[in-house]
C-alpha cells in the first residue's frame, strides 16, 4: 500500500468540566490511505464526531488535544500555527456536516457562496467563479442549477443543501473528505442519492473520504474499511469484509448481532442491553470491560496492545493478544 | 374478525397562507385486535399526521374513525376523554413526551387516577416491573433518567390503563442501536401479555419488518401498498416500495443489489395531481398513470395501488 | 419471556443526593454573578429591617415632637428630625415596611392574576385571545406609572387603591410573557401526551404547561417589585395615593423636597438613598435570575 495521507497516533482529547477531566477520546491511531473511504462507526457518545474535528482543528473551546499527533502528509497538524492550518484546512481536507443547512449562510445565496469558495481556492475573477459555481452545481447533480444557484439555503431541501456543500467542497479539491454522519435526518431514497454521489466523486477526483456513521448498513455499501469506535476508544479496525464475516472483538460482535435487517427477521430476545457510554469514561483499561462477555482480569486497568490477526485487521483485545504472544 | 379500528376515507388538510396541504388524502384500513400493522413511508407523506387524527389529537377535515364501533371523529369531547383509555401513544422523542416537572410516580399515576382506575401504588411497581425499570426510579424527574429508561417510561404511561390499542410513533429513532432492539423485545412481549393492537410508525424499514405482521405504505398522504409483512418486504409490487426497499442498504457485504433510484425528491402536498402520485418521479410510467389509479388486490389482502402491479416489468426486474 | 427480563440490566445512575463536591460546585456557580450575590443581601437586609427595626426604634414614626423640629443628626437622633421633629430613622424604618409590602404585593397580584390570564388566552386562542391582547396593546401604549396615576386618582387615595393601580399597570407584562411561553409550550409532545392520556383540557393548561411557563415570568416578578417601589414612591411624591403623615419614603423624599434648597438635607437624603437602594437591588436579582437562567439552560 503506498504512505499514508492521514495517520493519527495515540490521539487524546479531554473535555474539562470544573471538577474533572475525561477522556472523550483516549488514545487512538489509525491511517488512512489516498483514494480509500474509511467507514468510523459507533454509538452516540463514542467519539467519532469529536475524531473528525480534531482532524480539523475545529473542536470547542471547552475541549482539548491532550496528546498524540495527526500526519498529514509529513507534517503534524497539531504542531501547526493557526495560519497554516488555514492552508490545509478547506484546502486540503474539507468537511461535510450532518446538518447541511446550518453550515450554510442563510442569507447568502449559494451560487454565491460556492463561487467564493471558488475564488478563495482558484484564484480566478468574480466572473467565472459564478459560471464555475453553476458547473459545480450540476456536477453535483443539482437540476436546474442556474435558476437553483440563486435560491437561499431555506429554500432548498435538506438533500439539496447537502448536494450544494459537496459542491463547495468539490471546487477546493481536496485530498481528504471527511463526511459526518451526512444523511442523518434525510430520507432513504435520498440518503442512497447523496451516496451514489459522494462515490462518484471519490472515484472521479480520487480524495479519500472519512465516512463518520452509526448504520452498518452505510458502512457495508459505501465504505472500504472500518474502524469500530466505543467510549473513545477504537476497538477494532477491518476491511469491511472481515469486519462483516470474521468480527474479532467482542464489542463489534456484540454490535453486528443488535443490527435489524430489512430482508430478514432477526431474534430480537437474544440481546443484552449496554450500559450508556456515560458510565465508562473513567476506566483506566478497556472501556469495554464491564460489559464483556470474555472479560479478563487485565482489561480493567490495562489498555490493550494491538494485535494484528491478518494485514489490515487490528484489534485492541487481550484474548487475543495473550494468546498469540 | 370484526375490526377493533376503522379508519374511512381519511382526509386532513391544513391552510398554508394561498395553498392548501393535503397532508392525508383519503387513508382507508382496519386494524385488527392484537396485531401489529406498520405504517412506512419518508418524511412528509402524512404518516404522523394520520396518527394524530387517529388519536384525536387533530380532528380530521373529512372521514371516520371507527373504534369499536363509535366513530371517535364524530364524539363530543366529554364521552372522548373517557374512552382515550382504550388508546394510547408512545412517542418519538421521549426527551419531549415526558414532562419534565413530574416524577416518574406523577408521569405514571396521572393516566390511572383520570380513569378511575388508580387503587394504591403497588399498581405502579406492577407497571414498573412490566417495562423493567426498578421501584426506585419512581422518584425520579425525567432529566436523571437515561435515554432508554425515559423511553420505557413512555411505554410504562401508554399501557397503564390496559388499552386494546397503541399508536407507536417512531419510538426507537432517537435511540442508539443495541437499545433500540431492546425496547422492540419489550414492545412486542407487552403486545403478547396485554393482548393489544399496535400502530407502528416508522421512517425504518428494518424495525417495521421485525415487529408487525402487517404493513401500509404510504406516499404523499395515500397508501400505496398494503399487505402482511411477508408480501410487502418478500414480493413488493409497487415500484414506490420497491424504490424504498432498494434504498435500504443492508450490513451484508455480500449482498449486492439493482437498486431502483427515482429521479427527483418527494414533492410537497400542496398541488396534489389527479393519479399516481409517483408519475413524476416514476422510471417506468405510462399513460394511464394520470388516471385515477384502483387498488389492485393480489390475494390475502395484498393491495397496491400501481398499474404495473403483478405485471412482468416488476416482477421481471 | 423472563431470560428477556433477565436479560436487561438496568442501569444505575446516581441517585439525586447532592454531594459536597456537587455542592461546592454549585456555590462556585453562583459566585460568578457577584452583583446578584449583591443583591440578594441588600434585600435580605431589608427584610430584617422589616422584621427586627420596629422593635429596635424608641420613637414613634408619627408622633410629633415639637421640642426638636428640623434637628441635625446626633447621636439621639442619628438621621435627624423633620419639621414636626419626628425622628427619621424611625420613619425610614417603618416605612420600609409599607413599601416592601406594596411591592411583594403588587408583584404577586400582577404576577398572579397576569400569568392566569396568559395561561389561558395562550392556551385556548380564539376570540378571548385577540380581545384580551388588543386590550394589553392600549395598556402597554401607556407608560405603566402615567396608568398606575390615572387609576389611583379615580379610586381614591388609600394604600390598597395604589397595590390594586399599580398591579393593573404591570399585569400586561405577565400576559405577554405567559402567553408567549404557553403558544410554544402547547405544540410541545407532552401536552399531546397530557391529552393522550385523558386530561381535560383546563389539566393540560394548567397543572402540565403552566408550571413550565413560569420561568421568566419569575425574572419578571423581582423586576416588577423594584419599580413598583419606584411608582409607590412617585405616586406619594406627586401627593397620590399615600399621604401624609404615612411614614412612606416617597412622603417624605416629597417633605424633603421643600427643604433642598434651605440646607437640611437629611430630610430628604435618607428616605431617597432607601428608595434608590431597593430598587437597585431588586433590579441587579432580576438580571442576575436571567442570567443564571440562561446559563442552566445551557
Amino acid at each position: 500500500m503506498s504512505a499514508p495521507i492521514i495517520r493519527v497516533e495515540e490521539l487524546t482529547v479531554s473535555l474539562n468540566t470544573d471538577d474533572h477531566q475525561r477522556n472523550i477520546i483516549d488514545s487512538i491511531s489509525f491511517d488512512m490511505f489516498p483514494k480509500e473511504i474509511m467507514g468510523l462507526v459507533g454509538e452516540s457518545g463514542s467519539g467519532k464526531t469529536m475524531t473528525a474535528l480534531s482532524i480539523m482543528q475545529l473542536l470547542p473551546k471547552t475541549i482539548k488535544i491532550c496528546g498524540g499527533s495527526i500526519w498529514y502528509e509529513d507534517k503534524d497538524l497539531l504542531k501547526m500555527t493557526s495560519r497554516e492550518i488555514r492552508t490545509i484546512r478547506g484546502n486540503k481536507i474539507a468537511m461535510i456536516f450532518q446538518n447541511p443547512r446550518m453550515a450554510l449562510n442563510p442569507l447568502m445565496r449559494v451560487g454565491d457562496q460556492i463561487a467564493r469558495a471558488v475564488c478563495l481556492h482558484c484564484e480566478v475573477s468574480s466572473e467565472k467563479s459564478k459560471s464555475m459555481a453553476v458547473e459545480l452545481m450540476s456536477q453535483v447533480g443539482i437540476p436546474d442549477a442556474e435558476s437553483r444557484a440563486r435560491s437561499y439555503p431555506h429554500q432548498l431541501s435538506g438533500g439539496m443543501a447537502q448536494r450544494v456543500l459537496i459542491a463547495m467542497m468539490l471546487a477546493c479539491k481536496p485530498k481528504l473528505l471527511i463526511a459526518d454522519e451526512p444523511t442523518t435526518g434525510l430520507d432513504v431514497t435520498i440518503q442512497a442519492q447523496i451516496f451514489k454521489l459522494i462515490k462518484e466523486i471519490q472515484s472521479e477526483i480520487g480524495v479519500a473520504v472519512l465516512l463518520i456513521t452509526h448504520d452498518f448498513g452505510v458502512v457495508s455499501e459505501v465504505c472500504d474499511r472500518v474502524g469500530v469506535m466505543y467510549a473513545g476508544q477504537i476497538m477494532e479496525i477491518s476491511s469491511v469484509i472481515d469486519v462483516f464475516t470474521n468480527p474479532k472483538h467482542p464489542y463489534t460482535q456484540r454490535l453486528l448481532k443488535s443490527i435489524l435487517r430489512v430482508d430478514r427477521k432477526s431474534d430480537l430476545d437474544t440481546n443484552k442491553a449496554l450500559s450508556p457510554i456515560s458510565a465508562v469514561f473513567d476506566s483506566p483499561g478497556c472501556r469495554f470491560a464491564s460489559q464483556c462477555d470474555c472479560v479478563r482480569p487485565e482489561c480493567l486497568w490495562e489498555r490493550p496492545k494491538i494485535y494484528t490477526d491478518s494485514p489490515g485487521h487490528s484489534v485492541y483485545c487481550f484474548n487475543y493478544s495473550r494468546d498469540n504472544k | 374478525m370484526e375490526p377493533l379500528l376503522r379508519v374511512k376515507d381519511l382526509h386532513k388538510h391544513y391552510k398554508d397562507g394561498r395553498y392548501t396541504v393535503h397532508a392525508v388524502n383519503g387513508v382507508n384500513f382496519d386494524i385488527f385486535p392484537g396485531e401489529a400493522v406498520g405504517l412506512v413511508g419518508e418524511s412528509g407523506c402524512g404518516k404522523s399526521t394520520t396518527a394524530r387524527c387517529i388519536l384525536m389529537l387533530e380532528q380530521p377535515t373529512h372521514g371516520k374513525i371507527i373504534f369499536k364501533n363509535q366513530d371517535l371523529a364524530a364524539m363530543s369531547e366529554h364521552p372522548l376523554r373517557s374512552w382515550r383509555r382504550f388508546f394510547q401513544i408512545v412517542f418519538q422523542d421521549p426527551n419531549e413526551s415526558l414532562n419534565p416537572r413530574f416524577n416518574v410516580k406523577r408521569t405514571l399515576k396521572e393516566p390511572l387516577f383520570l380513569h378511575g382506575l388508580y387503587q394504591d401504588s403497588h399498581q405502579l411497581g406492577e407497571l414498573m416491573k412490566r417495562v423493567t425499570l426498578e421501584i426506585e426510579h419512581l422518584e425520579r424527574y425525567p432529566h436523571q433518567l437515561s435515554g432508554g429508561q425515559k423511553q420505557r417510561v413512555g411505554i410504562a404511561r401508554a399501557i397503564s390503563t390496559s388499552p386494546d390499542f397503541v399508536v407507536l410513533d417512531e419510538p426507537t429513532s432517537s435511540l442508539d442501536m443495541s437499545l433500540r432492539i431492546h425496547i422492540l423485545s419489550l414492545l412486542r412481549r407487552l403486545q403478547r401479555e396485554m393482548n393489544m393492537a399496535y400502530l407502528f410508525i416508522s421512517h425504518d424499514l428494518s424495525t417495521v419488518h421485525n415487529l408487525c405482521n402487517r404493513v401500509l405504505v404510504m406516499y404523499l398522504g395515500r397508501i400505496i401498498e398494503m399487505g402482511t409483512s411477508e408480501d410487502v418486504f418478500n414480493n413488493p409490487q409497487h415500484i414506490y416500495t420497491r424504490a424504498l426497499l432498494s434504498a435500504i442498504p443492508i450490513p451484508d457485504p455480500a449482498i449486492k443489489r439493482k437498486r431502483i433510484l427515482l429521479q427527483g425528491e418527494t414533492p410537497n402536498s400542496r398541488d396534489i395531481e389527479v393519479g399516481c402520485s409517483l408519475q413524476k418521479r416514476c422510471p417506468y410510467v405510462r399513460q394511464e398513470c394520470s388516471f385515477p389509479v384502483p387498488y389492485t388486490d393480489l390475494g390475502k389482502r395484498h393491495l397496491v395501488a400501481c398499474v404495473l402491479a403483478g405485471s412482468e416489468i416488476i416482477n421481471g426486474s | 419471556m423472563s431470560s428477556t427480563q433477565n436479560s436487561i440490566q438496568n442501569i444505575e445512575i446516581k441517585p439525586s443526593v447532592i454531594s459536597r463536591s456537587e455542592f461546592l460546585g454549585k456555590i462556585r456557580f453562583f459566585t460568578r454573578f457577584p452583583l446578584f450575590i449583591f443583591g440578594i443581601l441588600v434585600i435580605l437586609f431589608y427584610l430584617l429591617v422589616v422584621i427586627f427595626g420596629p422593635s429596635l426604634t424608641v420613637y414613634d414614626p408619627t408622633i410629633p415632637n415639637p421640642q426638636y423640629t428640623l434637628g441635625q443628626p446626633n447621636s439621639d437622633y442619628p438621621f435627624g428630625t423633620d419639621k414636626f421633629g419626628r425622628d427619621i430613622l424611625t420613619r425610614v424604618v417603618y416605612a420600609t415596611r409599607l413599601d416592601l409590602m406594596i411591592a411583594l404585593l403588587v408583584a404577586s397580584l400582577s404576577f398572579s392574576i397576569g400569568s392566569l390570564m396568559g395561561c389561558i388566552v395562550g392556551y385556548y386562542g380564539g376570540w378571548l385571545d385577540k380581545v384580551i391582547m388588543r386590550v394589553v396593546d392600549v395598556m402597554f401604549a401607556f407608560p405603566a406609572f402615567i396608568l398606575a396615576m390615572a387609576i389611583t386618582s379615580a379610586l381614591g387615595d388609600t394604600v390598597q387603591n395604589v397595590i390594586i393601580a399599580i398591579a393593573t399597570a404591570y399585569t400586561p407584562y405577565f400576559i405577554r410573557l405567559t402567553r408567549g411561553e404557553m403558544l410554544t409550550l402547547r405544540t410541545r409532545q407532552y401536552a399531546d401526551a397530557a391529552i393522550s392520556v385523558g386530561n381535560p383540557s383546563w389539566r393540560v393548561a394548567l397543572i402540565h404547561l403552566l408550571p413550565n411557563a413560569l420561568t421568566p415570568s419569575l425574572v419578571q416578578m423581582t423586576l416588577v417589585s423594584g419599580w413598583a417601589i419606584l411608582d409607590a414612591a412617585g405616586l406619594a411624591f406627586l401627593g397620590l395615593g399615600i399621604t401624609p403623615p404615612t411614614a412612606e419614603w416617597g412622603v417624605m423624599v416629597s417633605e424633603g423636597a421643600q427643604r433642598i434648597i434651605t440646607g437640611e438635607w437629611w430630610v430628604w437624603l435618607y428616605p431617597g438613598a432607601a428608595i434608590v437602594l431597593a430598587a437597585f437591588a431588586f433590579n441587579l436579582v432580576g438580571d442576575g435570575l436571567r442570567d443564571i437562567m440562561t446559563r442552566e439552560e445551557q
